[in-house]
């Protein structure tokens, strides 16, 4: 697609013209071109960029560490990406709170070396979703990103606890706070959290955090049933154990269990799954090495990759249907129901099929495809009803939601 | 009163005795826990099923009527406070558990199952439901959705944010809308995200689906004595800080720990402030946090420190706890409750703050809260036979809540903002973010009849100044009575 000729002088003057660029072949969103990129380094700039590009009638696409460009559908428009790699640095880290408050455009790698090297206090925010290292704070966000951490930790919308942001008018909001609880107003960050840009474009987020496990231990079960894979981890999950980590990986046939906890509690609660439902426990060695070679499920190759959610209770029946050679790869969070799959460009439709007859969702996070979930019309009616109030032109992502939203 | 033709449609809906109008009966339902604020609504309606609450508030709609969800009406924040020409739809018949599923960890329940109810039903199975309100014995699970109730417990569980996985949801103009659901991942925006928490203005939750929660292993329950509240402050941190998340930190200060001991006789020591420390988890895990609790504590001057030798102590522990606002009443013929938060390591500073304040306006301030999040509950206590006492309370109040929202925290951690801080929410969010969260409103309730007037400010509310018995517009107009 080609973009359309854009005036950039009034982007120059907002943020200075080496600030602005015409795009390249690398900047397309999801396949689609923009005409240029605009890198804004305040708030402020965010809203005079935004309020520009919505009076222009132009399309502006939120870009972070572009490693999950293609989560969510092509934009229908795409004139400006807007750069949040300048909106960067941590705001505020107040190490006894266990809270931070950080730019959007902080990597969460960067991120979490800073909160692991505190003097005193080593700590994490507890997210690790794919291609984390380049990933930034605002794109975990807008994307919902997760990984093996969310069994015990949850996803960015139980971490986050405060958001800046700048709708397309200009507008800025804030809500929720630096403190962990807070009920006053409107949860903005959780409706922004996976909105894919559509709605805002994210300044600062405050999040929650945890501290650093002094211990850990890992359990693992090998086997080539799918069965019996699934009724471990469920086994595992009906024990009075808190596992940070629950993952199965196919086709390496193997669940990974992980606790983090003091040197006796993660013991303990290891050797406890081992007695009541099998496994064994991994050496420190060995289970780094483990982890390292699993870390990347199922990204590795270079198929085209979906999210899955089923009901947890379905997850061997959706591996069984899986396993047989529809997919290449995939991870499974089956005390959740979720996990990542990766297949063969012209195999999606048959992992659909699957994933709709085990009563699931999909939604393509790599190549093409379409989505699977049930698609409640109420629902996106209000949705849609959201979309206008906030971002009534129709400005930020055009395209990239639930129902070309 | 309502217009003929508007109650017979209601009565359609929920049955003859289903549908209240008469006067007397009509005032039970004027206010809800924070009884100051009290407007008589037109009707009540008592829905039984998700269809009959999308008819109401179709009526509702199409006659141009507010109403205002309600449960057991324990709110704090005047959030359940209905409006004089407006329905109450009482949601307390539907209170069925609807599914027990253990192999997926949930459960559903219709919105007036009582909080308590859920981990009743669950616990002899080994699972219970984590966020755990003062009031969870009576609230209900539809408040707690509206109100994201927290409880002592929710340093570690977190909120009902967190435990909600999806809910059927009558919108504001009557349509019935699945938000979420059992299956995690809902396509889309996170609309619950956004519902939960809007204390009733965005739509009627009718179903709700919850996580439920593994009974832990383990359980062990701490009293600590400290001279101060300082000291005791300053543990907090100190145990958050290194790396332990208990279940629970509670404090009390002298005059709190007065009150409940003249009440319960729980045995606490007679200090400046006494903390409790609940640890649950795997057995080995929570013995080795409360060995590094009892020594963060010593360390931190803990002139005492008892372990609770099993259930019957630790619920004696909580009795005393739980019954701190209730025992105010020995100490103080009146008290106005506060709500605030700050971050954990400032404590000490607005501890400090309050005492201060408490010297200078001459009222006893009894403090009682969640100390591990930081989640202050002052109780100003004074007498209402004194001319002014109860305006200086107030001021006292509100000036808390300042010191709280200049410390970086907020004008509410559990209570809502509701009628009664609507007014305080312009010192916390700047006139853009309030505009954000009123497009949000509109977005979902256009006509604005879902609720009216809480959560967030309206000129109307906030011209006046906000004060325990302001008089509600409608009563100046002669339309509502105030009880």
């Amino acid at each position: 697609m080609v973009a359309t000729a854009v005036d950039l002088s009034v982007f120059n003057d907002i943020v200075g013209a080496e600030h602005v660029r015409e795009a390249a072949a690398g900047d397309a969103i999801h396949g689609v071109s923009p005409s240029a990129v605009v890198s804004p380094a305040t708030e402020a700039e965010v809203s005079a960029v935004l309020a520009a590009a919505t009076s222009r009638n132009l399309a502006v696409v939120p870009r972070g560490g572009g490693t999950k460009l293609d989560w969510g559908a092509p934009p229908s428009r795409c004139d400006l990406v807007l750069s949040t790699s300048r909106i960067e640095g941590i705001v505020d880290h107040e190490p006894a709170d266990l809270v931070c408050v950080a730019r959007a455009g902080t990597t969460l790698a960067g991120l979490q070396s800073r909160l692991a090297s505190t003097e005193g206090f080593r700590q994490r925010l507890m997210l690790d979703p794919p291609h984390g290292a380049a990933a930034t704070l605002g794109g975990v966000l807008a994307t919902a990103a997760s990984g093996a951490l969310r069994t015990r930790f949850g996803t960015p919308r139980d971490l986050v606890i405060g958001a800046s942001f700048v709708l397309s008018d200009g507008t800025i909001g804030r809500s929720g706070g630096k403190v962990v609880k807070n009920v006053a107003g409107f949860d903005i960050a959780k409706l922004l959290t996976g909105s894919l840009g559509t709605l805002a474009v994210v300044t600062e987020l405050a999040f929650r955090l945890h501290p650093l496990p002094a211990a850990s231990a890992t359990v693992v079960l090998e086997s080539r049933s799918v069965d019996e894979l699934c009724a471990f981890a469920a086994a595992v999950g009906r024990l009075q154990v808190t596992p940070s980590v629950v993952d199965l990986h196919w086709p390496d046939g193997i669940v990974v269990v992980r606790f983090d906890s003091s040197p006796e509690g993660a013991a303990v609660q290891a050797e406890r799954v081992t007695q009541a439902a099998g496994g064994r426990v991994l050496d420190q060695q060995e289970a780094e090495s483990t982890a390292a070679a699993l870390a990347t499920t199922p990204w590795q190759g270079s198929g085209s990759v979906a999210g899955i959610a089923v009901l947890p209770s379905r997850s061997a029946s959706l591996l069984t249907a899986l396993s047989g050679g529809t997919c290449e790869a995939l991870v499974l969070r089956p005390l959740l129901g979720i996990g990542e799959v990766c297949c063969a460009p012209d195999s999606t439709s048959d992992v659909a099929a699957a994933v709709r007859k085990s009563g699931g969702r999909l939604a393509m996070r790599r190549g093409d495809g379409a989505n699977v979930g049930v698609d409640d019309g109420v629902a996106l009616d209000l949705m849609r009803s959201v979309k206008h109030r906030l971002d009534p032109a129709g400005t930020l992502s055009p395209g990239r939601q639930l129902g070309g939203i | 009163m309502l217009d003929a033709a508007v109650l017979d449609r209601l009565r359609a809906a929920v049955g003859d005795d289903g549908l209240i109008t008469a006067p007397a009966a009509l005032r039970t339902y004027a206010c809800d826990g924070l009884t100051g604020h009290r407007v008589t609504p037109a009707a009540v309606v008592l829905p039984l099923s998700t269809a009959a609450v999308a008819e109401v508030v179709r009526t509702c709609v199409d006659a141009n009527i507010p109403f205002v969800a309600r449960g057991a009406g324990t709110g704090l924040s005047g959030g359940a406070l209905p409006s004089a020409d407006g329905v109450v739809v009482c949601l307390t018949r539907m209170r069925a558990i609807l599914d027990i599923d253990l192999d997926n960890h949930q459960v559903t329940v219709q919105p007036g199952v009582t909080n308590l109810d859920v981990s009743k039903a669950t616990r002899p199975l080994g699972y219970f439901y984590a966020p755990d309100p003062s009031s969870q014995q009576v609230c209900t699970i539809g408040g707690n959705v509206a109100e994201n109730s927290g409880g002592a417990h929710c340093l570690k569980y977190g909120f009902t944010t967190h435990h909600v996985l999806g809910a059927t949801f009558v919108t504001a103009d009557g349509r019935i809308a699945q938000l979420g659901g059992a299956v995690r991942d809902a396509a889309g925006y996170d609309l619950l995200g956004v519902v939960i928490g809007s204390e009733g203005t965005l739509g009627i939750v009718t179903e709700v689906v919850l996580r439920i929660v593994r009974v832990p292993e383990s359980t062990q329950t701490m009293l600590a004595a400290f001279d101060s509240m300082g000291d005791a402050g300053e543990a907090v941190s100190r145990i958050i800080g290194a790396g332990v998340t208990p279940a629970a930190i509670e404090m009390m200060d002298r005059l709190a720990i007065m009150a409940c001991e003249q009440t319960v006789h729980a045995g606490y020591p007679d200090c400046g402030a006494a903390l409790i420390v609940e640890l649950d988890g795997p057995a080995v895990e929570v013995d080795s946090s409360l060995r590094a609790v009892i020594d963060t504590c010593t360390a931190s001057g803990a002139t005492e420190i008892r372990v609770a030798a099993g259930d019957t102590e630790r619920a004696l522990i909580w009795k005393a706890r739980k019954a701190a606002f209730a025992s105010m009443g020995r100490i103080s013929p009146s008290y106005y409750v506060q709500d605030g938060v700050i971050p954990r390591t400032r404590l000490r500073d607005v501890l400090e703050q309050i005492d201060g304040l408490s010297a200078s306006y001459d009222l006893r301030v009894a403090n009682v809260f969640h100390a591990g999040d930081g989640n202050l509950h002052p109780l100003v206590l004074f007498d209402d036979a004194q001319s002014g006492a109860g305006e200086r309370a107030l001021e006292v109040a509100g000036k808390i809540l300042e010191a709280c929202i200049t410390a970086g925290g907020s004008i509410t951690g559990e209570h809502g903002v509701g009628a009664d801080k609507a007014c305080y929410m312009p010192k916390m969010f700047s006139p853009s973010s309030i505009d954000v969260m009123g497009r949000v409103r509109d977005a979902f309730d256009a006509r604005d009849l879902c609720n009216p007037g809480k959560a967030l400010p309206t000129p109307r509310l906030c011209g006046e100044v906000p004060g325990m018995y302001r008089p509600h517009p409608l009563e100046q107009a002669g339309l509502a009575e105030r009880l």
